[in-house]
């Protein structure tokens, strides 16, 4: 169901691993819930972050190639990753206080910025309490950022590649409660073993199916 | 006639479809394949898996290729001519969790040079793994109903060429969400137009969303995602249906713009399905719709986590993801994640059908 993927760099998601928390105590073999257990006896129990009464604050947090993520500011180069599903894709979450943690939507998008244009990804996902009254997205999870798929790039009349984009992230809690960030960006091929593969696939002009150097063409085997 | 499946039905010459209108059908599509009859001679034809028991606690997922040109010339067709698809007609017994039919494009380690019948159980076996048909076009698909009997527009075909493989894929469930109790089999008719009366080729969109998870903690989860079709001029959507599987609760197709980045408007939706094991197969002449310039669909897949079946556990889904994700111990949450074994996976997949048929569509 996976396609080929390196699985040595994505192992490296597990680095700092721990054991089973108390969390999934709960969690037999036979976990048939009560006849009464509604979706949230049984789901997200995390408490509020930060002050109800407050305007949602959130910083747009970018995943790289290492499994580390980091705060996006305007003008940042930003990796293209090769994910497990395949093509290149950015992996764009949030930090963020003042709202309800769980089932957070978390909406990412890349606009063209000639053409309007835009390729989105939305999610729903529960924050990782921070401590501090923040909440973010999990490093070592990626499906709790928006899988913002850019390459092949049959969409875009431009190089996805060192050209500069607009990033969006939106934020809506349980409450309805919404918070918006954009920034400009200039995505890049972040990873040597893929930089032939996505320069050309993320190319401007590029028809789905032609081969690329390093590459059998659309669905081929990766380096 | 050297790769053509020996199963494959040649067609006969039948009374009750001479002289008829080809878009209207004679008769319902029965409900047991083995009474489908093929098209007359010269305007299609039929092909056919094997009868597959499937016992209890297997999941039978085959793959099944077939050369576009002896096809052709098993049903009175010009085996050296493209075949114009216009006229799609589908039984399968009971217990189909899916059919699909590929275009093959790019070949990976499903290769018809393997064996023109390759079939897996339990998710095991390349006919299981989605990476082998990832830049197949698809060509028709139907999930639990058993039959579909769906005829273009007029003038609208898709284009099949001699030298083109198909590929017909069938997944019957025997399972603790799904059941089968007579063996698996599965029948389809291809009936053709002359290329003289083709005024648009359809195009086919297989969009799915892998990176999904569906947990005990996280049990209400919507993703979605979108479909941009480059097209300068609008095109018409004729065909619709989503897939998930059993946690699945609402599956909603939208028309979208191509640069709004929220959820379309309730007007732009133009499918639901709300039931996993019986999701509608929408399509021409109820569906009809015109999406914008550089437009195309959105999709939203919405689940209800549900305790995994006894015999699987949140033992079971935990090692799973563990293997396949490498999702670190503090973060296993009795998740349900992207595959295509039922007990334990969920699927996100939209198939759109529209025309005229576009080079280029990029799906999230």
């Amino acid at each position: 169901m996976i396609p080929p993927l390196p699985r040595s760099r994505w192992r490296l998601l597990c680095v700092g691993a721990v054991p089973l928390t108390a969390m999934l105590a709960g969690c037999p073999d036979d976990p048939t819930p009560p006849a009464d257990a509604g979706p949230d006896a049984a789901g997200c129990q995390l408490p509020y972050l930060g002050d109800k009464a407050k305007e949602i604050e959130m910083e747009i947090l970018v995943l790289g190639p290492s499994g580390s993520s980091f705060v996006a500011k305007d003008g940042d180069m930003i990796p293209l990753v090769f994910p497990p599903q395949g093509g290149e894709v950015i992996f764009a979450g949030a930090r963020a206080t003042n709202l309800d943690p769980c089932g957070v939507k978390v909406s990412g998008a890349l606009r063209d910025i000639d053409t309007k244009l835009v390729q989105v990804d939305a999610r729903t996902v529960n924050l990782d309490d921070e401590g501090d009254g923040w909440g973010r997205s999990t490093d070592s999870d990626i499906a709790s950022f928006s899988n913002i798929s850019t390459c092949p790039n049959n969409w875009s009349k431009t190089n996805i590649h060192g050209t500069e984009y607009e990033l969006e992230v939106t934020l809506t809690d349980r409450d309805k409660r919404k918070a918006t960030k954009t920034l400009r960006v200039t995505p890049f091929c972040a990873e040597e073993a893929y930089m032939d593969f996505c320069t050309c696939t993320c190319k401007g002009g590029y028809i789905l199916g032609e081969s690329c150097q390093g590459d059998a063409g659309a669905g081929g085997n990766h380096p | 006639m050297r790769h053509l499946v020996a199963l494959a039905v040649s067609s006969l010459v039948l009374a009750t479809f001479m002289g008829c209108n080809p878009d209207e059908p004679v008769t319902p599509i029965p409900t047991d394949p083995a009474q489908l009859e093929p098209p007359a001679k010269g305007e299609g034809f039929q092909f056919t898996t094997e009868e597959t028991p499937v016992p209890a606690g297997t999941e039978e997922q085959d793959c099944y290729f077939f050369k576009v040109s002896e096809l052709a010339a098993s049903g009175g067709l010009d085996a050296a001519k493209p075949v114009n698809l216009h006229r799609v007609q589908v039984a399968q017994r009971p217990g189909s969790h899916h059919l699909n039919i590929f275009r093959v494009k790019t070949i990976k380690d499903l290769d018809p040079a393997k064996g023109l019948i390759q079939k897996a159980q339990n998710g095991t076996g390349e006919c299981f793994k989605s990476p082998n048909w990832a830049d197949w076009p698809l060509l028709a698909n139907s999930q639990q109903e058993g039959t579909i009997d769906w005829t273009y527009p007029d003038g609208v075909a898709n284009v099949l060429q001699p030298d083109d493989w198909i590929m017909l894929q069938t997944h019957y469930v025997n399972a603790s969400t799904q059941k089968t109790e007579d063996p698996g089999l599965v029948r389809v008719n291809f009936s053709a137009i002359p290329a003289e009366e083709v005024t648009a080729e359809l195009g086919t969109i297989f969009a799915t969303k892998q990176s999904i998870r569906i947990c005990e903690h996280n049990p209400n989860p919507t993703f979605e995602g979108s479909c941009q079709i480059n097209s300068d001029k609008p095109v018409q959507i004729i065909g619709a249906n989503g897939h998930f599987h059993s946690r699945g609760t609402n599956f909603e197709i939208y028309s979208w713009d191509g640069t709004s980045t929220s959820t379309p408007e309730e007007a732009a939706r133009f499918y639901t399905s709300k039931a996993w094991d019986d999701p509608p197969m929408l399509h021409s002449p109820t569906l009809d719709l015109a999406v914008p310039a550089k437009g195309g669909i959105w999709y939203t897949c919405s689940y209800d986590w549900q305790a995994p079946d006894p015999s699987i556990g949140c033992k079971g889904l935990d090692e799973y993801d563990t293997a396949k994700h490498m999702t670190p111990a503090d973060k296993l949450d009795c998740c349900y994640t992207f595959g295509g074994v039922v007990d334990k996976n969920e699927h996100c997949n939209a198939f759109v059908y529209y025309y005229p048929k576009q080079d280029d569509v990029h799906c999230q």
